[in-house]
C-alpha cells in the first residue's frame, strides 16, 4: 500500500482525472479510502466532484450493513465510513492483488475494468468487490447496460490472451535446459501428453537429475496415475531417479507403492523391512516384522528373506529375554568379574553366542545355553566353534584340541545331539587324530590374544604341520617347549643346542631338550 | 554488489612449490577461495556459519578459519539436529543439496522463534526488570547449497514454508576442483558413489561437470576427450552446456589449451581394484588408518610429538620429500628406503663436524633444518610402518593368496568360499567380510548361484547383524555382488536380482556375467604368470597388486595414450554406460603432454601409484581428479552406513 504521501499526490494531481486504465490499475494502492475518511480534507473535494452525478439510495440500505461499518478499519478490503452519505459509504476494493486473487465477485471487477478514464465515467462507476453489495445491486443495476458488458467481456477476454501469452509454452528444449542452468522456468503450460512425454524425453537426454525430478513430479500431479506408470515402466532412469527423490523426501509410502506398481516387490519388500529396523520399542519391532514376513515375504521368491527376518524376530525375542534377566540378576559372579560392555539387544547373532558362551555357558538346556542356539539358527559347525572358543578364552576358559568335537556332542541335548554327534564323528575320524575343524595358525592367534597358557598353545602347536611352520609358530609365539618339541621332530641338532642357549638351565625346556640331545637318534 | 579486496590472498600461491607443464593446480585452490569470499559476501555483516560435517575437511583444503573471519563470520557451527547457540541476527548454512539439511535448518529457526516468544514472555512478566533480552531474532538466512540447488531442496523449503518470504534464501555455491597434490584434485563427495551408483541419483554430477568448466576456464578445453560411464554422461553433458552457453555470451577469448587429453570414467568400470588390500605404502595408511582429504589421523601411540600424548593428524604430501619418495613404493620395501635415508642424513650430519667454519655457516644456514625435518619425517614413517605391520593379521598372506588367487584363477572358489565362511565365523569387519564375498562373486565366470548366495550371505548376516540384508542387496544393485539368476530366470525378482549396473549396461545376455573375465583378456589385466614384476623398482602397472592385476582405470588409460581409442573400442563396450569422444584424429605428437583423469566415484591410492608410473613411463603429466580418494572399506561402509 502506498504511503499516505504518495497518496496525496496522487488525488493532488486527480483534479485532472488518471488517463488510462493501465494507470488505475498500477497505482492499485489508490483508491484506498482509509486515509482519505481519516483525515476527512480529500474526502470532502472527492465527493464534491462525484456527489453531482450519482444517487443511489437503494445502495445505501442494502450495503452498510452495521457490522461492516463497525470492522471499517481492521478489514483490509473493506473500509466503510459511519457518514450518511453515500459515497462516505462506498466501499473499496483497494484493488491489490489479494483481493483479486480472492476472486470474490466477477462482476464488479469487471465494471471498474471497464471504465476507460476514471473520469469520464465515473458517474457511470460502481465501486467493486463488496459481496453484499454485487449480489443485491450491481447485477440488476447493470442489466440494462448490454453495451458495458459487452466491453466487460471484450477486455476480459483479451487478458486472459494476454496472460496466456506471458506463459506461452516455450519449446521444450529451452524449457529443460532453463532448468538445468537454474534459471526461471514454468511447465503449467504443457498440457497435453505429448508435450509431457517429450518434456520428459527431453530431460532424460540432459540426463540432469534434478530436472528430470522436476518434470517427473509435473507429471505425476497432472496424469492419471496409471499415464505416470507408464512413463516410469517406459525409463529406467526416470523410475529410479523418482524413486530416488519419494526416499529422499521420506514419502517411503508413495516409494512403496510404486515400486509394487512396478512389480519390484523384493525391493518394496525391503524398504518396508528398512522402516521396520528404524521402530525402536521392541514389541512393536518384532509385530512389525512379522507382520512383514507373512504378508510382504510370501512369494515365494523371497523365501530366503522370510527365513532369515524369522531368525531375526526369534533372535531380538531371545536378546529381550537374555537382556531383562541378565541386568536384574546379581547371582552370576562373572558379571562382576566381567562388566557387560553393553546390553545383547539388537546385536549380531554370533555376538550373542559369544556373550552366552561368556556368561551363560552352564545354563544347558534354557534359552540362553549356546547349545540352543546351535539349533534354533542352523549354525554350522564352524560358525559354533569359533563363537565358543572365542567367547570362552575371553573368560579364562581354554579348551584342548581333542575337547572340541566334544563341545559339538555332549553339550548338544535335545533332539539334534545325534545328528551333531554324527557331524562330529565324521569330521574326526577324517584326520584320524582329533583334528579341530578350525584352521590352527588362527586359532592360535586367537587363543594367544586371550592369553591362554603355553600348555594350551603348544597342544595345538604339536598338531601344526608341516614342522618348519610349526617351529615358525612356536618361536613366534615363545612357546618354548614347543620350539624344543619342533627342534626335535625337524632332527635340527645345531638349533637345538643354539636354542638351549637362550634358555635359563634347570627349567623344563632345558631338560627337555638335553634329554632329547642326549637320547634322540640324530643325523 | 560490492567485494571487500581479497586480502587473504597473498602468500596463498606460496602453497606450491613447483609448477610442471604450466599447469599449476594449485591456481584451483585460489580461485575455490576466492568464490568462498564471493559467497560469503552475498550475507554482508555479521554471521553464524555452519557447515554440513561432510563440507568441513574440504573447506579446510580450501581456506582457514581466518578467512572466514576476516568476512564477518563470528562462529563457526557443525549441521546438527541440535540447533546452534550463535548469537548472531544472521546465518550461513553452508550443506549439502539433500532435503534433509533444509529440515534441520527448519528446525532450528522453530526451535529459535520459540525460544525468542519465551524470552519475551519472561520479559512482559517482569517488565520492570530491564534486563535486556539477549537473544537476537534472525533477520536474515542464506541456505549455501554445495554444489548446486536442487529440485528436492527447492520443495522441502517450500513444504517447511520458508520459501520466499525474505527470511531463508538459497544460494549455490561450486568450489571446483581443489588441489590435494601437484597431481591430484578432489571434490570430496563422500556420498557420491553410494547417490550415484546405488539411488541411482546423479544430481551431483551437475556439479562436477561445474567445476571442469571451472578447470577448463583455467588451463582450456582438453583438445581429446573420452568418456564412459553413466555419470560420465551426465558429467559430460552438464560440462557441454556450461561450454556452449559460455561460447554463445563470450566469442573471444579461448584460453589456449594445456590440457592434452580428458578422461571421464565411472568408478563402476572398474569395481575389483576397491575390492583388492591396497599394497602401496599410501594405500596401506589409508586401509588402517584412513586418509580422509589428504590427512591421515594417526592413533596416540603414534604421535610424533612424545609431549603431546593424542591422536594427531598428518597431512600427506609431497611437500613432505621422504613421503614422496616412498608414498608409491609397495610396502615390503618400505622401511629399507627409510633406513637407507636416515643412514644418509646420519652421515651428512657426521661429515658436518668435519666441516671449516665457513662451510659450517652454510651448512647451519641451508641444510640442518632441512635435514633435521627430513629425519623427524623418517621416524615418523619408521614408526607409521612398524605399526602397521604389527596391526597385520596373522592371515594376511592368506588373504593376500586368496584375492590374488581369485583375480588369477589359481585360487579354487570352493577354497575362497572356506576362507570367507572362517572370516565370518570369526566376525571380522563387516568391510573385511564384504570385500572378500564380492570379489569372490566378480570373479566367477557366471556369479554366485543362488544357491551358495543364499548359504554365504545367511552366514555373513549371522555375523554382521540382520540388517545387512539391506546393504547386500544393495551391493547388489550396484553389480558389486554377482548372483547368477539362472535358476530364478521366471520369477519376478530376477530383474531386481540383476540390478542397476547391469540394467544399465549395454548387455542385457546372460554373458554379463562374465564380463569381468572378458574385461581382463581385452585390456590384459592379468600378466602371465611367467612374467617377473619387479615390485620395488616397477615398470609394470602391475606392481601395486604384487603383479596378480593391473587396476582397469590406469591399463584404460595407458592403452589409450599409447595404442589411441581404436584399441580400447572392445574394451568399453563391457563397462556400463555410453561412451562420448572427440578430437582422436591428428597428431597425438602435437598435444600439450598433460593428461587429466576424472574417476567419478572415487579412486584408490594403488591407482594413483599405477598412474604415477605410468606418467612416469609415457613422459606425460597425469592429474587425477576425482569425487574422493577411496578405498574398498570406504566403499562398503558407505554402502553399509546408508542401508
Amino acid at each position: 500500500m502506498a504511503s499516505s504521501r504518495e497518496q496525496e499526490d496522487y488525488w493532488g494531481e486527480s483534479d485532472t482525472a488518471p488517463a488510462a486504465l493501465d494507470n488505475f490499475f498500477d497505482e492499485n494502492s489508490t483508491v484506498s479510502w482509509r486515509g482519505a475518511s481519516e483525515s476527512g480534507d480529500y474526502l470532502v473535494d472527492w465527493s464534491k466532484r462525484v456527489k453531482p452525478t450519482k444517487t443511489v439510495p437503494a445502495v445505501q440500505g442494502t450495503v452498510v450493513s452495521p457490522d461492516i461499518s463497525s470492522t471499517s478499519y481492521v478489514s483490509p478490503d473493506v473500509s466503510c465510513n459511519l457518514s450518511d452519505s453515500i459515497l462516505d459509504n462506498i466501499t473499496t476494493d483497494n484493488l491489490s492483488s489479494s483481493s483479486i486473487s480472492e476472486g470474490t465477485v466477477a462482476q464488479p471487477r469487471g465494471v471498474g475494468r471497464s471504465l476507460g478514464s476514471l473520469g469520464e465515467k465515473l458517474q457511470d462507476w460502481k465501486p467493486p468487490s463488496v459481496k453484499k453489495w454485487s449480489h443485491a445491486g450491481v447485477v440488476e443495476r447493470c442489466s440494462g447496460c448490454s453495451a458495458l458488458e459487452q466491453q466487460v467481456a471484450q477486455l476480459s477476454n483479451q487478458l486472459q490472451a494476454s496472460f496466456s501469452r506471458s506463459h506461452v509454452a516455450v519449446p521444450v528444449a529451452a524449457a529443460v535446459h532453463a532448468m538445468c542452468t537454474g534459471q526461471p522456468y514454468a511447465l503449467h503450460c504443457y498440457r497435453s501428453l505429448s508435450d509431457k512425454r517429450e518434456l520428459l524425453a527431453a530431460a532424460l537426454r540432459a540426463s540432469h537429475t534434478s530436472t528430470i525430478i522436476a518434470v517427473l513430479v509435473f507429471c505425476r500431479n497432472t496424469l492419471s496415475r496409471q499415464l505416470f506408470l507408464q512413463e516410469l515402466q517406459s525409463s529406467a532412469v526416470a523410475a529410479q531417479s523418482y524413486l530416488g527423490y519419494l526416499k529422499q523426501r521420506r514419502q517411503y509410502r508413495e516409494a512403496m507403492e510404486l515400486l509394487q506398481d512396478l512389480g519390484r516387490h523384493e525391493e518394496a519388500a525391503l524398504l518396508r523391512y528398512r522402516q521396520c529396523l528404524a521402530i525402536t520399542d521392541h514389541a512393536k519391532k518384532t509385530a512389525a516384522l512379522r507382520t512383514l514376513t507373512s504378508s510382504s515375504l510370501s512369494s515365494p521368491a523371497l523365501t530366503h528373506y522370510k527365513t532369515l527376518i524369522n531368525d531375526q524376530i526369534d533372535l531380538l525375542e531371545r536378546q529381550k529375554s537374555i537382556d531383562e534377566e541378565d541386568s536384574k540378576s546379581s547371582s552370576n559372579a562373572l558379571f562382576k568379574e566381567y562388566p557387560r560392555a553393553s546390553s545383547v539387544y539388537d546385536k549380531p547373532l554370533l555376538t550373542t553366542l559369544y556373550y552366552c558362551a561368556m556368561y551363560h555357558w552352564t545354563n544347558s538346556g534354557s534359552h540362553c545355553a549356546p547349545a540352543a542356539f546351535r539349533s534354533a539358527y542352523r549354525l554350522t559347525e564352524r560358525q559354533f566353534l569359533w563363537a565358543v572358543v572365542r567367547g570362552r578364552a575371553r573368560v579364562k576358559h581354554y579348551f584342548l584340541p581333542e575337547q572340541l568335537p566334544t563341545l559339538l556332542t555332549t553339550r548338544t541335548g535335545g533332539m539334534l545331539g545325534s545328528l551333531s554327534g554324527a557331524l562330529s564323528a565324521v569330521s574326526s575320524s577324517l584326520a584320524g587324530a582329533p583334528r579341530p575343524s578350525l584352521p590352527l595358525d588362527r586359532l592360535l592367534d586367537a587363543l594367544h590374544a586371550a592369553s591362554a597358557p603355553h600348555a594350551v598353545l603348544a597342544a595345538y602347536l604339536s598338531l601344526v604341520e608341516p614342522r618348519e611352520l610349526r617351529l615358525r609358530l612356536a618361536q613366534h609365539y615363545d612357546v618354548r617347549s614347543a620350539v624344543v618339541e619342533a627342534l626335535v621332530a625337524l632332527k635340527d641338532k645345531a638349533g637345538l643346542q643354539r636354542y638351549m642357549e637362550q634358555l635359563p638351565p634347570g627349567s623344563a625346556e632345558y631338560v627337555k631338550a638335553d634329554a632329547a640331545l642326549k637320547t634322540g637318534r640324530w643325523k | 554488489m560490492q567485494h571487500p579486496p581479497y586480502r587473504v590472498m597473498s602468500g596463498m600461491s606460496g602453497h606450491c612449490d613447483k609448477i610442471v607443464s604450466g599447469v599449476d593446480v594449485w591456481m584451483l585452490r585460489e580461485l575455490g577461495c576466492r568464490s568462498l569470499v564471493c559467497c560469503l559476501e552475498e550475507l554482508p555483516g555479521k554471521k553464524d556459519l555452519i557447515i554440513d560435517a561432510s563440507l568441513m575437511k574440504f573447506l579446510d583444503r580450501l581456506s582457514q578459519a581466518a578467512t572466514l573471519r576476516e568476512h564477518d563470520v563470528e562462529k563457526i557451527f557443525r549441521l546438527e539436529q541440535v540447533p546452534p547457540s550463535g548469537q548472531c541476527a544472521q546465518r550461513m548454512y553452508m550443506v549439502r543439496s539433500i532435503p534433509d539439511s533444509v529440515k534441520f535448518i527448519a528446525e532450528h529457526l522453530n526451535h529459535h522463534q520459540q525460544e525468542l516468544k519465551q524470552e519475551q514472555l519472561q520479559y512482559q512478566q517482569k517488565s520492570q526488570n530491564q534486563q535486556q533480552s539477549h537473544r537476537v531474532p534472525i533477520s536474515r538466512i542464506l541456505v549455501v547449497c554445495v554444489p548446486s540447488i536442487t529440485y528436492s531442496v527447492e520443495c522441502q523449503l517450500e513444504e517447511e514454508g520458508l520459501a520466499g518470504g525474505g527470511l531463508v534464501s538459497l544460494h549455490s555455491f561450486c568450489p571446483g576442483f581443489v588441489p590435494l597434490d601437484d597431481d591430484l584434485l578432489t571434490l570430496e563427495m563422500p556420498n557420491f558413489f553410494r547417490d550415484a551408483f546405488v539411488e541411482g541419483d546423479f544430481s551431483s554430477c551437475a556439479g562436477i561437470g561445474q567445476s571442469l568448466h571451472l578447470l577448463c576456464s583455467l588451463f582450456g578445453a582438453p583438445q581429446r576427450l573420452l568418456s564412459h560411464g553413466r555419470a560420465a554422461h551426465a558429467v559430460i553433458t552438464s560440462f557441454q552446456r556450461l561450454r556452449s552457453d559460455i561460447d554463445e555470451s563470450h566469442h573471444s577469448t579461448k584460453t589456449k589449451s594445456q590440457i592434452g587429453h580428458l578422461f571421464i570414467l565411472d568408478r563402476d568400470a572398474d569395481l575389483v581394484t576397491p575390492l583388492l588390500t591396497q599394497l602401496t605404502y599410501e594405500g596401506s595408511i589409508d586401509e588402517h588408518y584412513g586418509i580422509h582429504a589428504g590427512v591421515v589421523e594417526l592413533p596416540e601411540n603414534l604421535n610424533p610429538d612424545a609431549n603431546k600424548p593424542s591422536a594427531s593428524k598428518i597431512m600427506l604430501n609431497s611437500k613432505d620429500s621422504i613421503f614422496a619418495s616412498v608414498r608409491h613404493k609397495h610396502f615390503a620395501g618400505v622401511a629399507g628406503v627409510l633406513v637407507r635415508r636416515a643412514k644418509e642424513i646420519q652421515t651428512r650430519k657426521e661429515e658436518s663436524k668435519k666441516m671449516t667454519p665457513a662451510q659450517m655457516k652454510e651448512f647451519v644456514a641451508f641444510d640442518l633444518k632441512q635435514l633435521q625435518a627430513q629425519q623427524n619425517s623418517i621416524s615418523l614413517h619408521l614408526s607409521i610402518c612398524e605399526a602397521i605391520t604389527k596391526a597385520t593379521r596373522r592371515d594376511f598372506d592368506v588373504q593376500l593368496t586368496t584375492e590374488h588367487g581369485l583375480v588369477t584363477g589359481a585360487t579354487a572358489a570352493s577354497e575362497a568360499k572356506t576362507y570367507f565362511e572362517d572370516c565370518c565365523a570369526r566376525q571380522l569387519p563387516l568391510s573385511s567380510c564384504l570385500r572378500l564375498l564380492c570379489l569372490l562373486s566378480l570373479t566367477q565366470s557366471n556369479g554366485l548361484s543362488l544357491k551358495e548366495y543364499e548359504s554365504l550371505t545367511s552366514q555373513l548376516v549371522a555375523a554382521c547383524g540382520h540388517k545387512h540384508i539391506l546393504t547386500l542387496f544393495d551391493l547388489r544393485q550396484v553389480g558389486l555382488l554377482n548372483v547368477s539368476d539362472s535358476a530364478s530366470m521366471d520369477q519376478p525378482q530376477s530383474s531386481a536380482m540383476r540390478g542397476l549396473r547391469q540394467a544399465a549396461s549395454n548387455l542385457m545376455s546372460k554373458g554379463q556375467f562374465a564380463a569381468w573375465r572378458s574385461l581382463t583378456k581385452f585390456l590384459k589385466l592379468i600378466p602371465d604368470a611367467e612374467e617377473l614384476i619387479d615390485l620395488h623398482n616397477p615398470s609394470h602397472l602391475s606392481y601395486v597388486f604384487n603383479g596378480a592385476y593391473t587396476p582397469a582405470i590406469v591399463q584404460l588409460v595407458s592403452q589409450c595414450l599409447t595404442d589411441g581409442l581404436q584399441s580400447i573400442s572392445d574394451a568399453l563396450k563391457l563397462i556400463p554406460g555410453s561412451t562420448t569422444s572427440f578430437g582422436w584424429s591428428g597428431d597425438a605428437t602435437l598435444l600439450p603432454p598433460v593428461v587429466v583423469v576424472l574417476v567419478c566415484g572415487g579412486v584408490t591410492f594403488a591407482e594413483l601409484a599405477a598412474f604415477r608410473l605410468l606418467g612416469l613411463r609415457t613422459g606425460k603429466r597425469i592429474i587425477v581428479a576425482t569425487t574422493g580418494t577411496t578405498s574398498g572399506n570406504k566403499l562398503m561402509n558407505s554402502i553399509a552406513n546408508g542401508s
